[in-house]
């Protein structure tokens, strides 16, 4: 029988798909401008390019094989997944003007559950500042190369994510989920 | 269609990167190689037990 999180990570990816061909992103992005409500379910599964849709199916499928092999279960990946992808939700506030899209924050979030897993391999006092510096570090690169500081808003986001992902296993662990 | 896109909104493309999936595929080969050199440990750990007849 096929792992659950494979499955999960496949529906999410032709959930992806689907939005993407047979709606534009702007009707699913979500913005205060132009708030809808189904936005707030719908903005994780709009994406604004072909590179943007593809980036994030494989940084899904990778983070979703990290899981499977770490045995993480599908219970806490989902719950970290969630929790990344609804962060962005009350961090937009912070950018009234902005539209977001995507599944960015999701996935780091998944991938914070799966690297606390990973801890007796690696240590989450190694992964998750190498995370968290990574994702600056790119951003920073990317900035210079436009000639201003461009990705930082983006950055907050997927570092919330991550944060996000995180406490999921934080509170976990004092839940018991 | 994206420049277009970009020029009517302020979007902020949530994108997990190249760079992300990089890394996270770094770490991806880190473990199973570390579940690897795990195995392989406990297999030799049941032929030296084996050949020692406990």
């Amino acid at each position: 029988m096929a792992n659950k999180i494979a499955l999960f990570a496949a529906a999410v990816a032709v959930v992806n798909v689907a939005v993407f061909y047979l709606a534009p992103a702007e009707s699913f992005s979500l913005s205060l401008s132009d708030f809808q409500l189904q936005d707030l379910l719908l903005f994780q599964f709009a994406h604004f390019s072909v590179f943007h849709l593809f980036e994030n199916l494989v940084g899904l499928m990778l983070t979703a094989a990290l899981a499977i092999e770490l045995d993480v279960s599908m219970k806490k990946f989902m719950f970290a997944y969630f929790l990344g992808a609804f962060v962005s939700v009350p961090l937009l506030l912070m950018f009234p003007g902005a539209a977001i899209a995507g599944n960015s924050t999701a996935i780091f979030g998944a991938l914070a559950i799966s690297l606390d897993r990973a801890k007796g391999m690696i240590s989450y006092k190694i992964t998750y500042p190498m995370v968290t510096l990574f994702i600056l570090g790119v951003s920073i690169a990317t900035s210079f190369e436009a000639g201003q500081l461009i990705a930082v808003r983006s950055d907050i986001f997927h570092i919330a994510g991550f944060a996000a992902g995180a406490g999921a296993t934080l509170s976990i662990k004092e839940l018991h989920i | 269609m994206m420049g277009l896109i970009m020029q009517n909104m302020d979007v902020v493309l949530l994108e997990f990167g190249l760079g992300g999936a990089l890394l996270a595929s770094i770490i991806l080969l880190f473990v199973r190689r570390e579940k690897a050199k795990l195995r392989h440990s406990v297999l030799r750990y049941e032929r030296i037990k084996k050949a020692l007849g406990e």
